[in-house]
């Protein structure tokens, strides 16, 4: 690479030093710093600007887009799949200056954050007010928040705690127009989950200049043990022992021996000699319930024959444990000039088969493989190491990684569960997918993107969009295919049944189900029934589980598991155009390609009909309900340990009731009617044609409008009280005239849906409403889809 | 070519963002290790021309290598930064006349002996005049509180195991607290002494600006003085100084003969607290409030970090400084060439102090000692600052208890 002299058109040049003045970076050795990320590749930026708010980024994106130059937005360059690195020139938007916390709501559990933020530094900032923000890349000392959701980061705690993007509640983005708006995802997602559609794209559909983030209580007790293995069959054994028991540690990480060796030689971890694995098991939660925990994980280490189990309470000691783990991917560095890091993840129970596949994959070419990885969700990490000049080294690497694609996939899973695509992993998107997914995820970008200005030759490959390829080996798809090809053959809205898709195959060993769409949640629960696991959400209105996916229902247990697009991991679907299209798989972790099956969640048929759907599923709970007086204007604080909560008003009085595990905390009484409770106003709402649903935004400074809302409201069937949802009765048009009123007052109403067809009372914002107009015409052909939808709700 | 190990190793993690002064300062990757390293690179390569515009960030790097202590792949820093730094001064980018005049004078042993004799002798009014220099930061922390002279004569032993490199301005503004070291040591039973003042200096500040030949000579002086003592360990009281000390094979790539005895000598080097620790010393207990700013060398270079504070924490109430691990800006003779830099990062480092307020700062370095006291005086806190040394000879165990 050479240092060249900006050939950006000096008018362009010009209207951006107007603008930025020192921010804006032309000089070689300015820009060479912000050539390149953690993966060794380099490209020289034409120039560097650091913005200070979405202003700035909107008045770049569209002042690139006027010149057809490229924008890649950068936090830390920490990444591990060139998705920072400018590989096409143009303009690095460094977010280094837009590095600010904006707010801390503790009572909503909600931060706003600026894309700059880097990860670890929050703990300290979260630790006074009780709460920690849990998504905990490797990096996390270094990587911002922002990369963290643009690649969708997962990291050790993913385990328990899920991925980066399972904690967005809200992005603040800005598209190639230079619209800046809110994208919400979840309670108050109002329409289509776009938020999901830019959370790991890499930063190739939009520039994320804030998001709202979810904080969760600090657990009380933290124990990590270290748990080594004489070789590393035994150590996976052990992990499929544990995930079978229906342990769910926060951390369970798997290292090798060579990379021991590594991390030894920098000495700060004091891992035992003469282990071939160890695993970082970390367990919190409540002193006594992490002590037991513990001592079944003992147990099983003794069963397995592993040698001897240490654990430790002491922060600095765990803090050496940890820094030896996430240091490992540069510790190797000591051990050769280059590592082709790898980013595979596999069902939980096929770990052991991948790992011996990587082993044969390396000696077949000749390689030296180190791998570390989160076992406990089937995320593996094997370094290739080797050192420049060796025989045909770049051929042998291209190989064996495309091996270790193709061996992937093969089990089930996928080429990259937390460090993205980028450049590094392109070749591998055709071993994952399909033409007909990567000609549509190509066609989201043109649509988002038309110029291509935004992280160009990033994420996805450019595919052309293909016909409809007629499905042979899967049933019920190719007949609903069948029917929708004839309908747009006809030109007739398609008469599809969705109740064919039934099926429900659980898979304990991975924790998660394979649903028909067509299937109710009562039948999911009964396939449950004698297994240690459950589906940790119940929706509120909807009892199939296409009608909740497709409407974004959900129930009391929001609390501590969200919405559906927290649990969904696969979806196979039907386009308006006939196309049959299976995005996501059957892991926890996977940031391959766009999330487009998410798009699916709450958007009433206008992306596709769901076949069937992968779910996460969680060991079953030991919670009980509680109860106590309520009255909208409580300032309800979640207490320790709930899990679900919704409460009961009658106009004079009311309830609220938490389904909470372990100790009841004093001024709460036992409900043993909570479920009948719920049952009944699940009934009420079922029988009534004229429901207004409502969601307010619950945040500090909304909080004034629950009660003010209700001072407007007839007597609500239902709350949950920390979605602020509120369901009523109202015909039409006083549902209508009363959301108007309420927003004329100023209460921050996000969503309502009124009538069994949950017709949208709240438009969407721009630029959601742009955007969802793009992919429903020109990429999902959705008004027909929405025909079919429409009727398909007036038929119930 | 030691620089092309560094590049070779660096992966490019980022580990060392958020431990490096600069760059959380000037949050720009220009200002980062990594960026540092990345651009050496590129030098090496002939990608970029060696000018005194690409070559500033070497220049504002405060050499602290607080990045090699977070780098994970090993990293010697350093050595990208004397490749700048060397750069630098082959693109004829001279230090700043003050600076410039101090590294000058610093070769000479002789020049320091006489300036130690003048001082000695003029010093009250030296001080009383320096009072009117302009406030810049050394000038505030040489006229406010150096430590007061040894006594008594402490006697150098004949056949001494350990001997203490006395250093150029240790030596001339600490000569007290040098003599406070090895009076120490020779309570705690170890045959000490002072190497002969014709060692001079140690020629770390001349390596860190880039004068890479006088440093060698000033090697070479070291190495013979130390062999003549016949002594097992040498110790020096400034971090900066004891780092450099035990770097010199770096030094002598390529010349066999130098190299061997440098790695002989720098495997004798220690520091004075781990040495006193070795030979059972146990400072008396006080209630005083302390806490304490590593020496970066010290800490990064040298690895000692935990002995100053056990010592502290047996004998007195110690409060850990958020960033004591962290450069408080005085970095050699930084302070004269950046001193925007180094003001920016003392600030930090006094508001740090105020919210703990302590009796006491206790440093293991000279310059931190000046920046600290330059940085705490007009700041309306109480503390004092004083050189670790000094602090544990006041808290030596009584006679009767020993």
């Amino acid at each position: 690479m050479t240092a060249k002299l900006h050939p950006l058109p000096s008018q362009l040049v010009e209207t951006l030093r107007t603008r930025f003045g020192t921010r804006l970076k032309l000089e070689p050795h300015e820009r060479h710093v912000y050539s390149y990320d953690a993966t060794g590749v380099l490209a020289l930026p034409d120039a560097v600007v650091r913005p200070r708010g979405p202003d700035d980024v909107a008045f770049v994106l569209r002042t690139a887009a006027e010149w057809g130059v490229p924008v890649v937005a950068r936090g830390a360059g920490s990444g591990l799949s060139a998705g920072a690195v400018p590989e096409r020139g143009g303009i690095v938007l460094s977010f280094e200056e837009m590095a600010h916390v904006v707010s801390i709501d503790a009572s909503a559990r909600r931060i706003w954050i600026e894309p700059g933020v880097v990860n670890a530094p929050l703990e300290a900032v979260l630790a006074p007010y009780g709460l920690f923000y849990a998504p905990d890349p490797a990096s996390h000392r270094v990587s911002t928040l922002g990369g963290n959701i643009a690649e969708n980061a997962g990291g050790p705690k993913a385990v328990k705690y899920g991925v980066t993007g399972q904690h967005v509640s809200a992005l603040r983005v800005v598209d190639v127009t230079g619209a800046i708006g809110e994208l919400r995802a979840g309670e108050l997602q109002n329409g289509p989950d776009l938020a999901s559609l830019v959370i790991g794209s890499e930063g190739t559909l939009a520039a994320i200049v804030a998001a709202e983030m979810k904080v969760l209580p600090r657990p009380p007790y933290v124990m990590t043990a270290l748990v080594p293995f004489e070789h590393m069959s035994g150590a996976t054994a052990f992990v499929s022992r544990i995930v079978e028991a229906g342990i769910v540690p926060a951390t369970l990480e798997f290292i090798d021996r060579l990379t021991i060796d590594a991390i030894e030689l920098w000495g700060v971890a004091h891992y035992p000699p003469g282990a071939g694995a160890v695993l970082l098991l970390e367990l919190d939660g409540e002193r006594d319930v992490v002590a037991a925990g513990l001592e079944r994980v003992r147990a099983i280490a003794h069963e397995m024959g592993a040698m001897e189990v240490t654990a430790t309470d002491d922060p600095a000691e765990r803090d050496g444990l940890w820094l030896g783990r996430r240091s490992a991917f540069a510790a190797v560095g000591r051990f050769a000039r280059r590592a082709q890091t790898q980013d595979i993840t596999v069902p939980r129970e096929r770990l052991t088969e991948m790992l011996e596949a990587t082993e044969e994959i390396a000696t077949r070419f000749g390689l030296v493989v180190a791998t570390i990885g989160h076992a406990g969700d089937g995320n593996l990490h094997p370094d290739f190491l080797y050192n420049d000049g060796e025989e045909n080294i770049e051929e042998r690497i291209h190989e064996a990684n495309t091996e270790v694609f193709r061996a992937c996939v093969a089990m089930g899973g996928s080429i990259s569960g937390e460090h993205g695509i980028g450049s590094d992993k392109l070749h591998g998107m055709p071993i994952m997918f399909g033409p007909t997914e990567l000609g549509i995820m190509a066609d989201v970008k043109r649509a988002l993107d038309p110029a291509g200005i935004l992280n160009p030759g990033k994420a996805i490959v450019p595919a052309p969009r293909v016909p409809a390829i007629r499905v042979t080996d899967d049933g019920v798809a190719a007949a609903i295919q069948e029917d929708v090809l004839r309908a747009i053959e006809s030109g007739d809205s398609p008469d599809i049944d969705l109740s064919r898709c039934t099926g429900i195959a659980v898979d304990p060993g991975n924790l998660t189900v394979e649903v028909g769409a067509g299937e109710t949640w009562d039948a999911v629960e009964a396939a449950l029934a004698d297994s240690a696991l459950h589906f940790p959400l119940a929706p509120l209105r909807e009892r199939s589980v296409y009608r909740s996916l497709l409407l974004n229902d959900y129930g009391p247990e929001h609390l501590a598991s969200g919405t559906l697009r927290q649990h969904l991991l696969a979806v196979t679907f039907v386009t308006g155009r006939g196309e049959v299209v299976t995005m996501g798989r059957a892991v926890v972790k996977n940031v391959a390609g766009y999330d487009l099956f998410r798009l699916l969640i709450g958007s009433r048929g206008q992306y596709g009909m769901p076949i069937r759907c992968t779910l996460r599923l969680a060991p079953r709970s030991q919670a009980a309900w509680v109860y106590r007086e309520w009255s909208p204007d409580d300032d309800l604080r979640i207490p320790a340990g709930a899990e679900a909560a919704f409460a009961d008003w009658d106009g004079a009085g009311g309830r609220v009731y938490y389904r909470i595990a372990g100790r009841i905390p004093p001024g709460w009484e036992p409900s043993p009617d909570a479920n009948r409770v719920l049952a009944a106003r699940g009934a009420d709402i079922a029988q009534a044609d004229d429901v207004l649903d409502l969601h307010l935004e619950r945040s500090a400074a909304s909080r004034t409008s629950l009660p003010e809302l209700f001072g407007l409201l007839p007597q609500p069937i239902c709350v949950l009280p920390h979605a602020a949802r509120v369901l009523v009765r109202a015909d039409r048009d006083s549902a209508v005239r009363l959301v108007d009123e309420a927003r004329a007052r100023g209460a921050a109403l996000r969503r309502a849906d009124w009538g069994r067809g949950w017709e949208p009372l709240i438009p969407l914002d721009e630029p959601a409403r742009r955007w969802d107009g793009l992919l429903t015409n020109d990429i999902f052909s959705g008004s027909m889809l929405g025909d079919w939808f429409e009727r398909e709700i007036r038929a119930r | 070519m030691t620089v092309q190990n560094a590049i070779d190793r660096c992966v490019r993690c980022g580990f060392c963002l958020p431990v490096c002064p600069t760059y959380a300062i000037r949050h720009d990757e220009l200002s980062s290790p990594r960026g540092r390293i990345a651009l050496a690179e590129a030098i090496v390569q002939g990608a970029m021309p060696a000018t005194p515009a690409t070559l500033a960030t070497y220049s504002e790097c405060l050499g602290c290598r607080a990045c090699e202590s977070a780098c994970p792949s090993g990293v010697l820093f350093e050595d990208v930064l004397l490749y700048g730094r060397e750069q630098l001064d082959r693109a004829g980018e001279a230090p700043p006349p003050a600076a410039g005049l101090l590294l000058w004078f610093l070769r000479s042993p002789l020049r320091l002996r006489l300036a130690r004799r003048a001082w000695r002798r003029w010093s009250g009014v030296a001080l009383r005049l320096a009072r009117y220099l302009p406030p810049v930061v050394p000038a505030i922390g040489l006229t406010r509180g150096l430590p007061r002279p040894h006594p008594h004569e402490v006697r150098d032993d004949r056949e001494a195991d350990v001997v203490l490199h006395r250093g150029c301005l240790m030596e001339v503004l600490w000569e007290g607290t040098n003599a406070r070291a090895v009076s120490l040591l020779q309570e705690s039973g170890v045959r000490a002494a002072r190497l002969p003042e014709d060692a001079g200096c140690c020629g770390a500040l001349h390596a860190h600006a880039g004068q890479t030949d006088v440093a060698r000579d000033r090697a070479k002086a070291t190495i013979e003085a130390f062999e003549r003592s016949d002594a097992a360990a040498l110790f020096s009281l400034a971090g900066g100084c004891g780092a450099h000390l035990q770097r010199y094979p770096h030094l002598f790539e390529g010349d066999d003969s130098w190299h061997d005895r440098a790695v002989r000598f720098a495997s004798a080097v220690r520091d004075i607290t781990s040495l006193l620790a070795d030979h059972g010393f146990v400072p008396r207990r006080s209630e005083t409030t302390t806490t304490y700013q590593d020496s970066c060398h010290l800490r990064h270079g040298m690895g000692v970090w935990r002995e100053p504070r056990a010592m502290l924490e047996q004998s007195s109430r110690y409060t850990e400084l958020p960033s004591a691990a962290r450069c408080c800006g005085s970095a050699g003779i930084y302070n004269l060439v950046h001193p925007d830099v180094a003001g920016e990062i003392l600030a930090g480092k006094v508001d740090e102090a105020t919210a703990i307020a302590p009796d006491l700062v206790v440093t293991a370095n000279p310059g931190c000692e000046v920046q600290w006291r330059s940085g705490l005086h007009g700041s309306g806190l109480p503390t004092r600052v004083c050189h670790i040394v000094d602090y544990l000879y006041e808290r030596r165990p009584d006679d009767d208890e020993h």
